[in-house]
Parts: structure tokens; sequence; C-alpha cells
């Protein structure tokens, strides 16, 4: 009962402090987003926005002001959601249904697999990024367009030389695959993530962030966390573990897309399902059948809408493992559908390949092993036991 | 650490989606978000290659090692920043020295209108 009473007492604190913010919003902040606009801005606000919106320099010359004071409410209404989003998690689905909200993060992993998923993620590394080093070479000849990012901005990283480059990506080929190969597992995977992440960051750094691979680095970001676990459980080979890294690359990929259906929602509202909008963006890639389908105001509702819907359900593959397959065929359907309609991306696109985290890889292979070969087991954690049907 | 890793991926997924920008390696997931309201937003550059014959032809940004997508942020961010010429320059010295005589015209779509931005001539 005392404890029942305190929290409601901090979640009355807390509404008050957020509603003291949001007039401290009103009265200042949001007038200082005017003067920025118009130049009158003080250094801080300034620097500010240099530092987390480069593109203001630009969109301030493409754009009225009404735009950025959209964007600034934006802010406080998105964290306002995440916030009693957050509170309607915590007290309504946590606690009165835990076991199933924890479903997710407590399912036991065969061991072997995961070391299956470690393999298959790091020979994917392998094939997604062995033509990078011609990339970053061409870069070298782009020095006077560079820009770089955020973290590149706050160490001073410089544009290094091609020498510099091939030591970079020849030093990221090793960390791979001594990964692979589990020599040093654990520090080469960190190493690994380190030099994923820079040499992204220098391709990043032209003024133009693609997310072509963003749900790939998200993923090798936290790769490291996953072959640390597979080390500690060493020993254990033969057994399953309740692992917490592979649950949280799942749950984070999941959340990409529920970010990116919540961001559509946010920033356009109902406008976004207009047809005039799905068929600019259609007519601006020009693709074939993009400009086929931008005739139709049917279809251009109808799609959005069933990419709206796909984004925005995805979370639930964490919750319904039975259902994945569906949840997984939705998400081939939507990327090779940006591939034909919009010309982004590609047909063996990082974000499809990142699907194999939701793979149960063990049991597959064994099915087919099963089907296929006259092998009634096989042991994948190394230890082969043929048994000749 | 659990708890920390859990966190931080928590921040670094989120932070982006409420600031709306791109924190990299964090990631901002707005493409196709923004409805067509402006006809701004149908705006477009391209760089035209003018051969001494008269043959025109689309200028492949591969040739100095970046996109079309990268190279039609940079036209248009320079072109904002009113630094035409600047890009031109640094695009002279980016062209690779085997490239044929040519001038290279900067040309901007609005509304059905294509304009001259700038020009230059190579080698």
């Amino acid at each position: 009962m005392k404890r029942k009473k305190k929290s409601w007492f901090l979640l009355k604190l807390a509404g008050v402090l957020w509603l003291l913010f949001i007039a401290a919003y009103l009265l200042y902040f949001r007038n200082l987003v005017a003067e920025a606009y118009q130049g009158t801005a003080p250094n801080f606000v300034v620097n500010f926005i240099d530092w987390v919106y480069p593109r203001f320099s630009v969109e301030k010359y493409r754009f009225d002001l009404s735009f950025f004071l959209h964007k600034a409410d934006q802010i406080l209404l998105r964290m306002t959601f995440i916030l009693v989003a957050g509170w309607a998690i915590n007290y309504y689905f946590i606690k009165n249904k835990p076991d199933f909200w924890n479903r997710p993060f407590k399912r036991i992993q065969a061991f072997s697999n995961l070391i299956l998923i470690k393999r298959i993620f790091y020979i994917g590394l392998l094939a997604y990024t062995w033509d990078w080093i011609f990339d970053l070479l061409r870069i070298t000849n782009l020095a006077e367009f560079y820009k770089p990012v955020l973290p590149f901005r706050m160490l001073h990283i410089p544009l290094f030389s091609a020498d510099f480059f091939v030591v970079l990506y020849a030093i990221f080929i090793i960390t791979t695959l001594c990964v692979i190969f589990n020599f040093r597992a654990v520090w080469c995977a960190c190493f690994n993530t380190i030099l994923f992440v820079m040499m992204q960051g220098y391709f990043l750094s032209f003024e133009k962030i693609d997310h072509g691979y963003a749900s790939l680095t998200y993923a090798t970001i936290l790769m490291p966390f996953l072959v640390y676990e597979i080390r500690k459980n060493g020993a254990f080979q033969d057994k399953s573990l309740k692992s917490w890294s592979l649950p949280l690359i799942q749950c984070v990929i999941a959340q990409i897309y529920l970010i990116a259906g919540l961001e559509k929602v946010f920033t356009g509202g109902w406008t976004w399902l207009s047809p005039v909008t799905f068929s600019t963006y259609l007519r601006l890639h020009e693709t074939s059948l993009g400009l086929l389908i931008a005739e139709s105001d049917f279809l251009c509702v109808v799609l959005p809408l069933a990419a709206l819907v796909f984004q925005l359900s995805f979370i639930f593959i964490l919750f319904f493992p039975k259902q994945k397959k569906w949840f997984l065929l939705a998400g081939i359907l939507f990327h090779t559908s940006t591939v034909i309609l919009f010309n982004v991306g590609g047909y063996l696109s990082s974000w499809i390949f990142v699907y194999l985290f939701f793979i149960n890889w063990d049991s597959l292979i064994k099915r087919m092993t099963q089907l296929y070969l006259p092998i009634s087991s096989f042991n994948l954690s190394g230890k082969p036991k043929i048994k000749v049907k | 650490m659990k708890k920390i890793v859990w966190g931080a991926a928590f921040i670094g997924l989120w932070i982006p989606f409420i600031l709306q920008t791109n924190m990299y390696p964090f990631f901002r997931f707005s493409m196709f978000a923004e409805p067509v309201k402006n006809s701004i937003q149908q705006e477009q550059f391209y760089i035209n290659r003018k051969f001494l014959t008269g043959k025109e032809v689309i200028f492949i940004p591969e040739v100095i090692g970046i996109k079309k997508s990268s190279l039609d942020n940079l036209l248009r961010n320079y072109y904002y920043r009113k630094e035409v010429s600047v890009f031109m320059e640094k695009l002279k010295h980016a062209l690779p020295d085997t490239m044929d005589k040519s001038d290279l015209v900067w040309m901007r779509v609005l509304n059905g209108d294509t304009t001259k931005v700038g020009l230059i001539t190579i080698p």
C-alpha cells in the first residue's frame, strides 16, 4: 500500500515537472527556433543546431518558419508520447501480464544456434563489405567535399590517405575472419564493430546519410555482446542458455520498423496516406512499375497503408514467434517492393539479411538434413553423430 | 552490463526519432515519411555533360567515386548555401585527368522549369 502511494506520488511529480517543461518550451525555447531562423539566436542555440541538425543551414532556405516550428513541437510531442507509452506499458502490461511481456526475453536458445548465427552474420558481413576497399580508395579523391559525421567531427577525424584505408580494411577483414574461426573472438568482434562504424562513417561524410546498412549497423554494434555470451558459455556447448544479447538484437531490429512507422504517423499524420504523396515519390524515382502505379489513386493509398501496417506491426514478431515466418515474408516483400518501385536498396538487401537473427538455424538445418540427407541427427556444435538410416 | 547495454540501445534508437535527425551511428528512419506539401520537395538537380560534338549525356557521379543520391544532395546543399562556384571548382579537382574535353552544366528543375545553375569546362 505504502509502495503504491509512493509510486503515485512520483508519477504526479513527474507529471507536474513535465507540465513545467512544456510551459518553459512554449514561453522561451519555441521563440529560439524563430530567432535561429531569422539569424538572431544566441550563440549556444546556433552551435546546438549546428551540432544536432546540420541540415538546418540548407533547409532554412527551402522551407518557411512554420516547418521548423512544427519540427520543434514534434520534439515535445514525441517525448510526451514515449513517456506516456512507456508508463502505460509498464503499468498495464509488464505488471499485469508479465509472462506475455517477458516471453521474448526468457526464451531458451540452443547454444549451437547462437554459434551458427554468429558465423552466418560475420560471413554475411564479409559479403556485404567485400567491395568497400574500392569505395574507400575512391573517396580519397573527394577530400574537398568531406564533411565529417557527428562522431568524426567530435573526435576531429580527418579523411586519411589511401594507404591508411588499405590497412584499415585489412584489419577489418582479419578481425572478421578471427571471429568466424573463434580466435580471440570477443576482442576481434569489438575491433570489427569499431572498424565497420568507422568505414561506414567515411561513406556518410559527404552530406548524405544513406540508410542501406542501418539495421546491419545496429546489429554489428550489438554483435560483440553475443560473441561474449558464446565465449562465456563455451564450456557448456551441448546445452541451451537464456541469451540476453540475441533478444536485444531482435528487439532493436523490430523497433527500427516501429520507429519508421511512427515517423510516418508523426511527420505526416493522415496526409501521409494521401495518394499525392505516394504518387509524387513514385514519379520522382521513375521506375517503370512505379510510374504505372502512380496513375492509380487507389493503389497510391493501399500500398503505403499496407507498408505502414507492416512497419507498425512488425514488433509483434517478438511476441508471436510461431507466426514469425509471416512477418519475415512480409518484410521481404516490403524491401523487394522498395527496390522495384523506388529503385532504393537491392534485392540482396542487408535489411533482409538481418532477419537471420529471427531464424532458428539449428532446428532448420536439422530439419533440412533429415529431409535431404540420410543422416538422422547432426550435432552442430562440432561433434557430428552420424546415424545412417 | 546487461541493463546498461539495453538502455544504451534504447537511447540510440529513440533519440534520433525524438530529435528528428541522424546522429551517426544512430539513424532516423524517415525515408518517404515527409508528406509532399510544397513544390520545393519535388525540386531536382543534375549535371549534364555536353561534348564538343553537341552530344549531351547525364554526368555519371561514380566517375568521381560517389553515388547519384549523394551527388543530388551535394548539388542541393551547395546551391542553397550559395556556393555554386565553390562546388564547380571542387568538382573540377575531383574529376579524373583522362576525361575528354566537355562542358559540365549544372541544372535545376522546379515546377517543370529547367534552369542553368553553373558551368565548367574540362579539362
